[in-house]
């Protein structure tokens, strides 16, 4: 037992504490009657056959492999623009100039905001499109469902943590490290990707971890798209529209969970890099 | 140092006098009781009344609220019913002389949500469409449509400088394009869709699903997610045609992005005539405990609409006024449309339909996924509280 | 001995800007080391010893004078090598990774790399930490760390900034004589920043005082000790005495002024 902990060690399980305690809640109150939700176990009926089609627009199965798809494929092109931009603002002031301008005033706006204007750019174009893969588009592909303005509205919702991560891990190296590696005869190239780089490297897992959060979050934005005819996001929606309260929560659900699921996945990723720096402070 | 130490001090501010405007809503509505004190001196508009709440979407299919609102003076002359603005929002229902109920206009920002803004109590008077509303009485909400409010309005649109005349013109286009037509529509639950793929079944036309395509289809249907997305997607060539209802499709002939080449319900084979579209639905609570102002508030719309065909060319002044569309596109849009609070056998056959197909796409599951059609009408209806028809 | 200057200073000069004004740090200073030789530089802590370090390694610029380091002006060169008072090591690498990482900056292939780390890890004592990460490891191994990434380019002249000051006395002890061997058998040149008399004595060649602010020299000399040194020795007491009045004559000289 820790001395600074009055409950001992907690258990790996203590963070589902709440949520089940909120399950209970939700049961014992969905049954009175004045409102309209289904109870949870209506809701897992839903979850515990996810392979059955909903509502004419995919089973939750689908659905979900459609909206991870596309999340991939957005939050990829995030960090791989990301990472970079951020490297560069964080080791150079003349980029830091140049961009920080242009990246405070493209963060505040929302996925939502940008929603006309990505209609007006990439059309009703998918990723099989883009690829030339005209044989694909007879019928249920993945490559159909992954939009390219889907993939551009995600892009922007994870892009910016990772950039003002990476920005602030280069930007928090230490001094010392740098002079060190200086005088061990490091050249400025050497010293930004042998230092600089992996001294960042906590902090930009920190802002990957932002970034998947941010995507999950705007995957509904992003299946507001016209053009769009399945995935979690759209199901959600789709699902609140028609009154399937059941199916709408399924969806609440699997996104949280999924989502939770992703960071938790980078957090391990990150975990060493993370591990290494804070022993050393 | 100054400014460092002003900007949170003027940032403060900003907020309180922010805070100071968003609170002063409500005195409006004095100064606005105050002016039409003067108009009406007869009746007591102040007298207490039950309260009743009425959602509406900023939509033409929903004229009755704006004509209800702002064509008091002739409803009165004309119907004896009508409304007395008491402020912003609040309005006196005046019938024989007497105020027998206030109405407050709710406005929701989309048609698919009213019922869901009915359920978590933000008004219990809806105007909406009959699929949401369908599918929330499935839900076990209780919330019922009590009176038929507009049919028809849907348009099958192509872009403006295309040859396509007529839907003869079309399917000629469709069999001679090599690429298959790709085809808009506004949600999978829109009637319009419905009419649609029964005309191209009829036309014998192969279609399928943007998303689901299948080969040899000349027609791809394609899921535009809401009526605004679809001139945009016809303008920069996503879609290449698209059928909607209107005034979307009025205003794209006024801007000269497309023309309207038919109306959906006379395509043959011409099930769908009249079809329902919108209609009020009642939550089963203001039905139980304020009956008497439910039905007032439904003579007053069934006035209004009459109010409409008998007088369309002002009531396309109201409503371009009230939505900020040009009066040409209300004109050609209201003129499409069709306004009849009764329930005719048309009404009952389309519904019976509409409900069918919703049945296919898997939309219910609660009661209606039985297809008995009379169970299945009392729990989507109650037109006991409409006017007697003369 | 190779012969020549290792490092020449004439009137070298360096302030500091702080938030109370200019602060004078070192200077003026003159001073001149011939290769191969072990310089201690002593001199009472905030005296300018760091500084002194810092210009001959080109980290920092004089404000006046001149300093001539291995024949040419001072620039952050790969001949020379630089301890800190902290290992500062990298803690994203293994201590064998530390070792490697001037040999990497230098394009050593990694076969030599490793060969040349595993030398440098056995001469510092630290034999089977090659694959430990630094939070693993005590003060002292940090340190000897540090001193083995220094050491594996073969610097010509090696500059150390206190590197045992937070050291326990015997592992202090041992790694002064570890430096001691290194310096003989290579024949680099040493200098040797430190506030313990003790200390300079055991491994200097030559002995420089430093007085305080700003600092400047105030004894000079070469220590002609036998190269076996005994701490005991009364030759080893007697420059040890000498060194702590010179000391104690700076502090009373610091009296009326502070």
């Amino acid at each position: 037992m820790r001395p600074g902990d009055p409950f001992g060690r907690p258990g790996r399980l203590l963070g589902l504490l709440i949520p089940l305690l909120l399950l209970v809640w939700w049961q014992l109150s969905a049954g009175g009657g004045g409102t309209v939700l289904p109870p949870p176990s209506k809701v897992l009926q839903v979850l515990l056959h996810p392979g059955r089609d909903l509502l004419a627009s995919g089973s939750i199965l689908w659905s979900v492999s459609v909206s991870i798809s596309r999340i991939v494929l957005g939050f990829i092109c995030a960090v791989a623009a990301g990472v970079p931009v951020g490297l560069a603002m964080g080791g150079s002031r003349f980029y830091r100039r140049l961009l920080s301008v242009i990246v405070e005033m493209a963060r505040p706006l929302s996925a939502i905001a940008l929603l006309p204007l990505s209609m007006i750019i990439f059309r009703g174009d998918s990723l099989a499109d883009l690829m030339g893969l005209r044989s694909l588009r007879y019928g249920r592909h993945i490559l159909n469902e992954l939009g390219l303005g889907m993939v551009f509205i995600l892009f922007w919702g994870g892009v910016f943590p990772v950039i003002l991560g990476t920005m602030q891990g280069v930007r928090s190296v230490r001094r010392m490290h740098l002079e060190v590696a200086r005088v061990l005869g490091a050249s400025r190239l050497h010293r930004f990707l042998h230092v600089m780089v992996p001294s960042a490297l906590p902090d930009i897992f920190h802002g990957l971890r932002l970034g998947i959060g941010r995507c999950w979050m705007v995957i509904i934005a992003a299946e507001m798209l016209p053009g769009t005819n399945s995935g979690i996001g759209y199901l959600l929606r789709y699902s609140y529209q028609l009154s399937r309260y059941d199916v709408m929560l399924a969806c609440v659900v699997v996104i949280a969970v999924i989502g939770a699921f992703f960071s938790k996945g980078l957090e391990a990723l990150g975990e060493r890099s993370l591990l290494l720096r804070s022993r050393e402070r | 140092m100054l400014s460092r130490a002003s900007l949170p001090l003027a940032f403060s501010i900003l907020m309180l006098v922010v805070l100071a405007c968003g609170g002063d809503g409500p005195p409006g509505e004095a100064s606005a009781a105050e002016d039409t004190t003067r108009v009406s001196e007869g009746p007591d508009i102040h007298a207490e009344a039950p309260l009743l709440k009425v959602g509406h979407c900023r939509h033409d299919h929903h004229s009755a609220v704006f004509i209800a609102q702002a064509r008091g003076e002739e409803m009165r002359e004309e119907h004896g019913i009508y409304l007395e603005p008491l402020g912003e929002a609040f309005y006196a229902l005046m019938e024989d002389g007497e105020k027998v109920a206030e109405l407050e206009f709710v406005p929701s920002p989309g048609a698919m949500n009213i019922p869901n803004n009915m359920v978590s109590g933000q008004f219990e008077l809806g105007f909406g469409g009959v699929i949401p509303f369908a599918a929330s009485a499935d839900q076990g909400t209780g919330i019922r449509i009590v009176a038929p409010m507009h049919t028809g309005g849907d348009m099958l649109v192509v872009p403006a400088d295309s040859p396509v005349e007529d839907w003869e013109g079309f399917l000629e286009w469709v069999e001679e394009s090599r690429e298959p037509v790709v085809v808009g529509y506004k949600s999978p639950k829109a009637v319009a869709l419905l009419i649609f793929e029964s005309a191209l079944e009829n036309a014998g036309v192969a279609y399928s699903y943007h998303g689901n395509e299948q080969p040899g289809s000349k027609v791809v249907l394609f899921n535009a997610q809401g009526l605004g997305n679809l001139n945009p997607s016809l303008q920069n060539g996503t879609i290449d045609a698209y059928i909607a209802n209107n005034p979307s499709c009025a205003l794209a002939e006024d801007s000269g992005i497309g023309r309207c080449i038919a109306e959906l319900e006379d395509l043959p084979p011409g099930e769908f005539q009249d079809h329902p579209c919108c209609a009020i639905a009642a939550t089963s609570e203001v039905l139980e405990e304020k009956p008497g102002e439910v039905e007032s508030a439904l003579r007053l719309f069934a006035a209004a609409t009459d109010w409409i065909n008998a007088n369309p060319e002002a009531a396309a002044e109201t409503v371009a006024e009230a939505l900020g569309n040009p009066v040409e596109v209300e004109l050609a849009s209201m003129a499409t449309s069709g306004y009849d609070w009764r329930p005719t056998d048309a009404w009952y056959e389309d519904m019976n339909a509409i409900v069918c197909n919703m049945r296919e796409l898997g939309t219910f599951s609660g009661p209606l996924t039985e297809p008995a059609w009379e169970e299945n009408l009392d729990l989507i209806t109650d037109f006991s509280h409409l006017p007697p028809e003369n | 001995m190779r012969g020549g200057a290792a490092l020449r200073l004439e009137g070298v000069e360096k302030a500091y800007r702080t938030s109370a004004g200019r602060v004078r740090a070192l200077g003026p200073v003159d001073l001149e080391l011939s290769r191969g030789r072990f310089l201690c530089v002593l001199g009472p802590t905030g005296c300018g010893k760091t500084t002194l370090l810092r210009l001959i390694a080109g980290l920092e610029q004089p404000d006046a004078g001149r300093i001539r380091v291995l024949g040419g002006v001072p620039e952050v060169t790969r001949r020379i090598g630089y301890v800190f008072q902290q290992a500062a090591l990298f803690p994203w690498l293994t201590v064998s990774e530390n070792v490697q990482f001037p040999l990497r900056a230098r394009g050593v292939g990694s076969g030599e790399r490793r060969s040349r780390a595993a030398e440098m890890i056995g001469l510092v004592g630290l034999e089977g930490f090659g694959s430990s990460y630094p939070h693993e490891l005590s003060g002292g191994m940090q340190q000897r760390t540090a001193l083995a990434r220094a050491l594996v380019v073969d610097p010509e002249l090696l500059l150390l900034d206190e590197p045992f000051g937070s050291l326990d006395l015997r592992t202090g002890q041992e790694l002064q004589e570890r430096l001691r061997d290194i310096w003989k058998r290579r024949g680099s040149t040493l200098v040797f920043v430190t506030h313990r008399i003790e200390e300079a004595v055991y491994l200097a060649s030559d002995l420089v005082v430093l007085g305080h602010r700003p600092g400047r020299v105030v004894r000079s000399q070469e220590v002609d000790l036998p190269p076996e040194r005994d701490r005991l020795s009364e030759e080893f007491t007697e420059l040890l005495v000498s060194l702590r009045r010179t000391f104690e004559e700076l502090v009373m000289e610091e009296g009326p002024e502070g």
